[in-house]
């Protein structure tokens, strides 16, 4: 059969070396454009930990670090939640802090004395590159290695994982995506080997998991339903057993040993699908057992009739046990994943989270640009050949997709299934264009010249007679023969490539291939040019959207040329440098972590949102009036407030556009004390400016903000920027905080509580006081009204 | 003169402890008899709201009529009277403490002006201000309803105002047959259409097709439509907008917009990987790669130019 | 923060050598219409005592009260009860920043309206109406009515006045109570006693009428005050005095009653030792906390540690001029506090330690910032504050109990479950050929 192309003529082990060379070498290059992808925050600004939490995981570090694994186990950080203090060791999940510590250690241990900083920066891109090679290991199971070093270099390079690990972002999910797609990959080993080997790797990676990230419930429900699945499509094998039943076994024991976790695994209900499929699982095994040593028909009957008794008796048990309290209901942040009003109505805290916002279809696009129109198409193509591992990446897609679409963050986990599906089939796609067999043409058939020539020859004396019909002419014999041998060595070569790339038995059909040269470049050039532009999107958005650290931030001068903000970390130096180190400072919550990173003094409240109460404390103390929280501050020790304040440079995440959700947390519990709707206006609208509703204009969080704002714009209009607003000529007054700092583009905010009045008076009379203001004439009590009263 | 003066002097108070006397009797029957919502007026208002009730009210300041095309309160209206309804069921002794009450805007646009009211519905509640039912902080100025923490329906109603009446509201919402029924529905359905729906179920295509359609769905944002209730279009400036501005935000008809153009860009792409080299002939072959790689070029770029219209730094474009 | 500077104040007192705790420069603002002859028995007896007197008229520029905020005395006395205006160093608000840096005023007062009035109130103290001084018509007595013979009689727990003191002679103002806890109250009116703006009684109807009107505005009975003291957050001591004549000598030497010698010079001894922090001043020597069997302070506490506390008092001895140890205190209690207290435990002084106060207490089982906090405010004596912050932590990961015996059916279950993998997988592989070949195959299959 005819090729499009002819080959060289080389040696098959040659092959087969050269294209496991050039994987390692493809590999290796994906890892460092992983890696260098991801350093554009480090360039474009400094080595610096980024937003929020990663500020806490990063003085968490710095404590394991200096004193070691076991204080940090025990640590009790008494400045945080003051007064209530933080059991650090029980209430986080230490893999990343113990990750970085080992790596610290190893580095000083080869006497190379890094900082610990730096190591924390860069920890997230060298996980990256990690993740990208088992997310190839994971795809080589599913497909071929071609289909893996595609995928590696999806998930190297796509936007919605980056957006979580570039340097310098220290959270727990950069090192967590390498984890699940790791688990996933052992899993998926385990299962077709049924290896309790590969099957103990996965419990022991998943263990990794459960002490990185909070996540890892994903994997607790995933493998399950896959299991649940496999068995519901009659696809039960002892491999299924052997594998489930050791990663379950020593998974869940390990899994238990991190505090945080404790017994949850057997006391909350999203692990409870693992125990069922479990137990589910030893069923099966045992009526498969009993059915191939048991003959008689009806003790099957009757063991198929225990079998199910015993099952629906098992789920009622859980679903007793759940309401009889022992087993915990959902979490509220689990269960608002599915009833997407509740976290609305109970939860304001989660809901107020910015990143736990629904997802529009533009982030979507964003983060995932033409993967995400052709991961469609690798489901399908896993739907064609259904192996237990297709069936896995499936149900992983349309989990994925739900999850990612309800919540934000959870695009995270949708990335790598995308990318995995995308590559399927792109190395798909590639591997039909890219063929160079050539079907039989069958229209080509009956042009071939079919002649016949009848030739006869006399040789001496004798007279012979040959005649030979020629089934066709010499010289279409002659080309025919060139071919088949020309043919031979070169379908030998593309088999062996075949084989080496993992591409054998896809396209060795003789009766489909693709035609000629032409339609072949065209689509391979299309394609080629499609992930062309996806890698400039992706390098695109990763400098421009994704690598802000947001403590930093940064704008453009008229001339094009960058200029850095950096009102945060001078207001945070600040605090560290002028005030005693006890001095408890109050904010709202999401600067807790800075705070306690960056000023190293007590915060009230932190990013750490478990103490509903304290929270709405903060709010009430914010949403109310001067009198009303200064008693709030002072029975805090509260000595400073910081508000973060964005009218002078239109900065839209400052406080007063969160102050709606500090409203709502205080009202929650005290409904009768704070009440949204009195911050709007009579129509309705949430405004700053004269016609601002009266709690508005007294809330401490409204004159913190705007306290002196007018004095900038002498005597003219004063507007904000943010709110586009025109605010009141005459700025709101303080009687019982004073300004302690404003930073250079007014971002921070800090006001200092002012202590006791000397005379033991209320701080309004005493200033009215000392701006000489004569107070009206006493008159004695009158003691007689109130003996009436008593 | 004089003589008649002082008369009137003695007679107001009376007159008005008689006409209080008389209010409330009245209040008790008006709600009786209008199943426990009482139609207010402007004067009947004030009488309900006077000083020195030893009642407590919760009264709807509405708009109706169809002149001030108020939609939400026609869409809350039934809800209050159902609750209002479970009310009057409560035992008389308690009952006759707290009344439903509703104000039309057009019996009592006064009352709305003097509220300060520019918009309906408004829900208020007015604690006792004499008696033992004073509320123990002693604020007996209304209470506004919220509205932005709980929807319309009546069981968020009746638990917000359950915190003033005497005893709660005993409003139990109406038992939801709709999942019985489609549950019954569908068994039936499976048993009879048995030999029917096994094929269908054994089919791998037919699992294919659910879950592709159902991730196509949500990766096009139907969750954030569903969870942000944002309409399927707006009325925008001339005639209808679809879609929404902004990066982060989007309307229904989107949801449909951009998952059909997956769908078209996954189909394409997979035509030209399975499809394509099916085909027995050449020519066929070439055509068939040429329109789907049109097609792909296309969509792609109008579905570039879709993202250009909600992210507008976005600096790439295709063809167009 | 304030223990501090109160303990280092202390010291400085203690180096210097005077009878009071707090230095011996006094400043005496005399107005021109007093002379110093008039007071002689007062200040050559404050002179007496150690105290060096400084004369000066409210109108002179010079010596200056306060320079950039420095106090240059220690105690001020405002003998200008009729001044109007002062020099412009002295205003209300001076006398406030006074205050703040621990000077001790002692102030006299005057029916007429001056700045110091309009000050009083701060202090929470209500004067009468301009012009209306105290008078009583009982009991009969050689003098006019609006010089009052006044008994006084102490508190029992503030001793500021000595015992057996005989009538005072009082003639000026009474002023009445504001809410303020930290008013002293010193000499109080008599109950016959009422402010009326004239000698002769025409007055006494306006009082007729406010008793109508239940008590508004009535300036009348024993609830008013005459002498009063202050001690402000920082610890200064303010003295009121409705009238300067008390401190006379014309007062000093007069008789109260017939044949009974009036204890005005005993008097303003007295109000002159307690305002310039000579009696009832105490102050925190020291504080301690450590586990029970240790004697070092922690740097944090587990829950349910056993803490003792202990606090040093000592009260400044006026005629040696020294601190010493004072176990006088009875009713002094230990917070141990987070938002609220969650334990309140008298601190009684110890036997045998002089000035020592201890407690042992067992740690709340809650973990936390927790303070200890001492804070003793009785009328007259020197507030006593005094917070220590000490973390409180929960065990550490060894620190519970390793092995509970009601465990032990888990531990029996996990046991034998080791032991029967044991023996499985012993049976397991030391099966024959035939049957690992079939396991094998199972497993593989």
């Amino acid at each position: 059969m005819p090729d499009a192309i002819p080959l060289p003529r080389v040696a098959p082990e040659t092959v087969a070396n050269t294209t496991s060379l050039l994987r390692i070498i493809a590999l290796s290059l994906i890892s460092g454009a992983a890696i260098a992808s991801r350093l554009f925050a480090v360039i474009n600004f400094e080595s610096i930990i980024h937003e929020f939490d990663p500020w806490f995981n990063y003085r968490a570090t710095r404590v394991l670090a200096a004193k070691g694994f076991y204080e940090f186990w025990n640590w009790f950080d008494p400045t945080a939640w003051y007064p209530l203090g933080r059991v650090v060791g029980g209430t986080i999940y230490p893999g990343l802090m113990a990750t970085s510590g080992v790596i610290y250690n190893i580095l000083h241990g080869l006497n190379l004395p890094v900082d610990i900083r730096n190591v924390c920066v860069l920890l997230a891109p060298g996980f990256s590159a990690l993740t990208a090679w088992a997310t190839y290991m994971f795809t080589k199971e599913l497909k071929d290695a071609s289909a893996g070093l595609i995928a590696a270099s999806f998930i190297g390079i796509a936007p919605g994982y980056i957006s979580r690990s570039v340097a310098g972002s220290y959270d727990n999910e950069a090192i967590a995506i390498f984890l699940l797609m790791f688990t996933f990959f052992t899993w998926i080993k385990a299962l077709k080997l049924g290896s309790a080997f590969f099957g103990t790797i996965a419990a022991v990676f998943y263990f990794y998991m459960v002490a990185a990230w909070g996540g890892y419930v994903f994997i607790t429900n995933m493998i399950p339903l896959h299991a649940l699945v496999l068995l519901l499509m009659g696809r039960y094998t002892n491999r299924l057993y052997v594998a489930y039943s050791s990663w379950y076994a020593v998974g869940t024991l390990s899994s238990m040993q991190v505090p945080f976790v404790g017994f949850q695994p057997v006391r909350t209900s999203e692990h409870m699908a693992a125990l069922g499929v479990f137990g589910l699982l030893q069923l099966v095994a045992f009526s498969d057992l009993v059915r191939s040593h048991v003959g008689s028909k009806q003790f099957r009957t009757l063991l198929r009739v225990a079998l199910v008794a015993s099952g629906i008796l098992g789920g009622a048990v859980i679903v007793l046990l759940t309401l009889k309290g022992w087993i915990a209901p959902w979490t509220g942040r689990f269960y608002s994943l599915w009833d997407t009003e509740y976290a609305k109505k109970y939860i304001p805290i989660i809901a107020s989270v910015s990143e736990h916002q629904p997802t529009a279809w533009p982030s979507f696009f964003m983060d995932l640009h033409v993967l995400i129109t052709i991961f469609p198409a690798g489901v399908i193509l896993c739907f064609k050949e259904l192996r237990d591992e297709h069936v896995f990446v499936i149900i992983y897609a349309v989990m994925a997709s739900y999850f990612a679409g309800v919540m934000v963050r959870l695009m995270l986990t949708l990335t790598p299934v995308v990318c995995v599906a995308a590559a399927i089939a792109t190395s798909t796609l590639f591997d039909t264009y890219l063929d160079v067999h050539e079907p039989e043409d069958p229209s080509a058939e009956n042009s071939v010249p079919v002649v016949t020539v009848s030739g006869e020859s006399h040789v001496g004396g004798t007279n012979v007679t040959v005649t030979t019909p020629a089934p066709a002419p010499t010289p279409s014999k002659k080309a025919k023969k060139a071919q088949a041998q020309a043919a031979a060595p070169a379908s030998s070569i593309a088999s062996t490539i075949a084989e080496a790339t993992g591409t054998a038995g896809v396209t060795t059909r003789q009766d489909r291939g693709v035609f000629g040269l032409g339609s072949r470049l065209v689509v391979v050039a299309l394609w080629v040019y499609m992930l062309l532009f996806f890698v400039v999107h992706s390098t695109w958005v990763t400098s421009n959207a994704y690598s802000s650290p947001s403590v930093v931030l940064s704008s453009r001068n008229p001339d094009g040329s960058q200029h850095i903000i950096d009102d945060f970390r001078e207001a945070y130096y600040w605090l560290r440098q002028n005030t005693p180190e006890d001095a408890v400072v109050m904010s709202w919550w999401d600067y807790g972590y800075q705070i306690a990173g960056m000023a190293d003094r007590p915060t009230m409240v932190d990013n750490n949102t478990w103490n509903n109460t304290h929270i709405a404390t903060v709010g009430k103390a914010m949403a109310s009036s001067e009198e009303v929280a200064y008693p709030i501050l002072r029975k805090h020790d509260v000595s400073y407030v910081l508000v973060i304040f964005g009218s002078l440079i239109g900065y839209s995440g400052d406080d007063i556009n969160k102050f709606l959700w500090m409203i709502r947390i205080a009202q929650g519990i005290w409904p009768d004390e704070v009440s949204e709707p009195s911050f709007f206006t009579p129509r309705g609208e949430y405004k700053v400016d004269e016609q601002a509703s009266p709690a508005m204009k007294n809330s401490v969080m409204y004159k913190t903000s705007y306290y002196r704002f007018a004095e900038l714009y002498g005597g003219n209009q004063p507007q904000d920027r943010v709110r586009n607003q025109n605010l009141p000529m005459k700025g709101p007054t303080l009687d019982y905080l004073e300004e302690a700092f404003t930073s250079e583009n007014w971002i921070v905010r800090i006001y200092a509580v002012k202590g006791d009045d000397e005379l033991g008076r209320d701080l309004k009379v005493a200033n009215s006081f000392n701006e000489g203001k004569k107070r009206k004439r006493g008159r004695p009590l009158v003691r007689r009204r109130a003996v009436a009263a008593v | 003169m004089l003589l008649l003066s002082l008369l009137s002097f003695f007679l107001v108070p009376a007159c008005w402890a008689i006409s209080r006397e008389t209010a409330y009797s009245d209040f008790i029957d008006a709600a009786a008899s209008n199943g426990g919502v009482i139609d207010l007026t402007t004067q009947t208002f004030d009488l309900l709201t006077a000083s020195d009730r030893e009642w407590s009210a919760t009264i709807q300041l509405t708009a109706l009529g169809n002149t001030y095309k108020c939609a939400p309160c026609k869409q809350f209206e039934p809800s209050f009277k159902t609750v209002a309804k479970a009310w009057s069921k409560v035992a008389p002794k308690h009952r006759d403490n707290h009344f439903f009450a509703t104000l039309d805007f057009a019996n009592g646009p006064e009352v709305f002006r003097r509220l300060g009211l520019n918009s309906a519905p408004f829900v208020y509640t007015y604690p006792a201000a004499q008696g033992d039912r004073v509320p123990a902080n002693g604020k007996v100025d209304p209470i506004p309803f919220d509205f932005t923490v709980s929807e319309f329906d009546p069981k968020s109603f009746s638990e917000g105002i359950s915190r003033f009446t005497p005893v709660k509201i005993p409003y139990k919402p109406p038992t939801d047959f709709k999942p019985i029924v489609s549950a019954i529905v569908a068994i039936l359905t499976l048993s009879l259409g048995y030999r029917v729906a096994l094929p269908l179920l054994l089919n791998r295509w037919f699992w294919a097709i659910l879950s592709i359609g159902s991730s196509l769905i949500f990766i096009s944002g139907f969750m954030f439509v569903r969870i942000r209730g944002n309409p399927y279009v707006a009325a925008g400036s001339g005639g209808a907008q679809w879609i929404a501005p902004g990066y982060q935000n989007q309307f229904g008809m989107e949801v449909q917009v951009v998952a059909f153009i997956y769908g078209i860009l996954t189909f394409s792409f997979l035509s030209m990987t399975l499809f394509v080299p099916r085909l027995p002939s050449k020519g066929r072959q070439t055509l068939a790669v040429g329109i789907w790689s049109g097609v792909t070029v296309i969509v792609f770029s109008v579905l570039i130019g879709f993202f250009k219209l909600k992210n507008g730094g976005y600096p790439f474009r295709l063809l167009f | 923060m304030r223990l501090l500077s109160l303990l280092t104040t202390a010291l400085l007192v203690g180096l210097s050598a005077a009878t009071s705790s707090a230095g011996n420069s006094v400043l005496v603002v005399l107005e021109p219409k007093l002379s110093r002859e008039q007071f002689s028995i007062f200040f050559d007896g404050l002179e007496s005592k150690g105290y060096d007197l400084t004369f000066r008229a409210p109108k002179d520029e010079k010596p200056v009260i306060l320079e950039d905020d420095i106090p240059a005395f220690s105690h001020v006395i405002f003998f200008a009860p009729t001044t109007k205006n002062f020099a412009s160093d002295i205003t209300p608000q001076s006398i406030i920043t006074l205050l703040e840096n621990r000077v001790n005023v002692l102030i006299a007062l005057s029916p007429s309206t001056t700045p110091l009035t309009s000050l009083a109130a701060e202090f929470s103290l209500i004067l009468p109406p301009p012009n209306t001084p105290l008078i009583s018509h009982f009991p009969s007595r050689p003098h006019p009515p609006t010089t009052l013979a006044i008994t006084p009689h102490n508190g029992p727990n503030a001793p500021i006045l000595s015992k057996n003191l005989g009538p005072v002679l009082f003639k000026g103002i009474s002023h009445a109570y504001g809410e303020n806890p930290r008013l002293v109250s010193i000499l109080k009116a008599p109950k016959e006693s009422f402010a009326s703006d004239t000698e002769s009684d025409r007055g006494s109807e306006s009082i007729a009428d406010a008793v109508e009107k239940g008590g508004e505005g009535l300036w009348a009975g024993g609830s008013m005050g005459v002498v009063s003291g202050f001690q402000t957050v920082s610890g200064a001591r303010v003295t009121w005095v409705g009238g300067v004549d008390v401190f006379g000598d014309e007062f000093a030497n007069a008789e109260a009653l017939e044949g009974v010698k009036s204890g005005n010079e005993q008097f303003s001894k007295d109000v002159a030792a307690w305002t310039f922090q000579e009696s009832l001043v105490l102050r925190i020597a020291n504080t301690s906390h450590h586990l029970l069997g240790e004697n070092y302070p922690r740097d944090h506490y587990t829950t349910k540690d056993e803490i003792v506390y202990s606090i040093d008092i000592e009260r400044f001895d006026a005629k040696t001029s020294t601190w010493k140890p004072y176990s006088g205190i009875t009713d002094l209690q230990l917070e141990y506090t987070m938002l609220d207290p969650h334990i309140r435990t008298a601190l009684p002084p110890i036997k045998g330690a002089p000035g020592h106060y201890s407690v042992t207490f067992r740690a709340p089982d809650r973990h936390g910032v927790f303070k200890f906090v001492v804070d003793y405010k009785r009328k007259g004596w020197t507030h006593l504050h005094s917070a220590i912050v000490v973390p409180l932590v929960p065990p550490r990961h060894d620190g519970y109990p390793r092995f509970l015996s009601s465990a032990w059916p888990y531990y029996a279950g996990a046991i034998s479950t080791s032991i029967g993998f044991v023996i499985f997988s012993a049976l397991w592989l030391g099966g024959d050929v035939r049957e690992k070949g079939k396991g094998k195959g199972k497993k593989a299959e």
